[in-house]
């Protein structure tokens, strides 16, 4: 059985890397959109309860629907903070996958480096959203911040996976300067 | 590193080439190069062997222990 190859050119990491890439633009795209919406007037301004609202119109297949946006402070800062930290975590995962995707060699000081810094952002994942929260809400909610928590798994799952690359990087180096 | 190759005598004395003895032996010219300035972690039996064979030396003609 022929198996699957998982680093190097054409592999599951490659594929990995054009599918984040993808989805990088596709977020990138979709903030454009509504930048320029806001920029251009393309929206339907609603007042509720003194907050106005910008509802701005998107189309999938033919599904019409809407994207509110508050225009005070916080629902900016909110939107802006959502793409921010969208846009850097799957950054990261792309250049951990371009270091999988570059080299049949797997264990490298870039791949080292990107794991590291992936696995900073997810652990101080929670802490980010409670410095947001409380910030912009004046209070700390933990039904706010528990979606960060599954981050900081990631990021202690990336850890460990991080000290076997280390391992596996001084084994190399020494592989390499065995004659 | 306290073990010394003294590979670069040797080839003197045996008058061969670095790049020489590398074909022999069948390992690259940098890889001898980096036996030759001591910064290999290992050196394999099978390569001292082939080493010792090519320059018809005894392994302690070509490494040796200073106390640095």
């Amino acid at each position: 059985m022929k198996t699957i190859k998982m680093f190097g050119k054409k592999s599951i990491s490659a594929l990995s890397y054009y599918i984040l890439c993808s989805i990088l633009a596709i977020l990138a795209l979709y903030f454009a959109y509504l930048s320029l919406s806001l920029l251009f007037g393309n929206y339907t301004a609603v007042e509720l309860a003194g907050i106005t609202s910008y509802n701005i119109p998107i189309a999938f297949d033919g599904i019409a629907s809407q994207i509110s946006i508050r225009m005070d402070s916080l629902g900016l800062f909110s939107w802006l903070f959502y793409f921010a930290k969208s846009g850097v975590f799957i950054y990261l995962l792309i250049v951990v996958s371009r270091n999988f995707k570059k080299s049949d060699f797997l264990f490298t000081r870039a791949t080292i480096k990107s794991l590291k810094f992936f696995a900073i952002l997810n652990i101080f994942m929670p802490l980010i959203y409670a410095l947001f929260h409380v910030i912009m809400f004046q209070n700390l909610v933990f039904e706010n911040v528990k979606g960060a928590f599954g981050n900081l798994y990631l990021g202690l799952l990336t850890l460990f996976i991080l000290a076997i690359f280390k391992q596996g990087y001084k084994i190399q180096q020494e592989n390499d300067l065995t004659i | 590193m306290p073990i010394k190759v003294n590979l670069d005598v040797m080839l003197v004395e045996r008058n061969m080439k670095s790049k020489e003895l590398a074909e022999i032996i069948g390992i690259t010219t940098a890889n001898l190069s980096i036996l030759k300035s001591g910064k290999a972690k290992a050196v394999r039996f099978s390569t001292l062997e082939a080493i010792c064979k090519a320059l018809d030396c005894q392994p302690s003609d070509i490494l040796e222990y200073t106390q640095k």
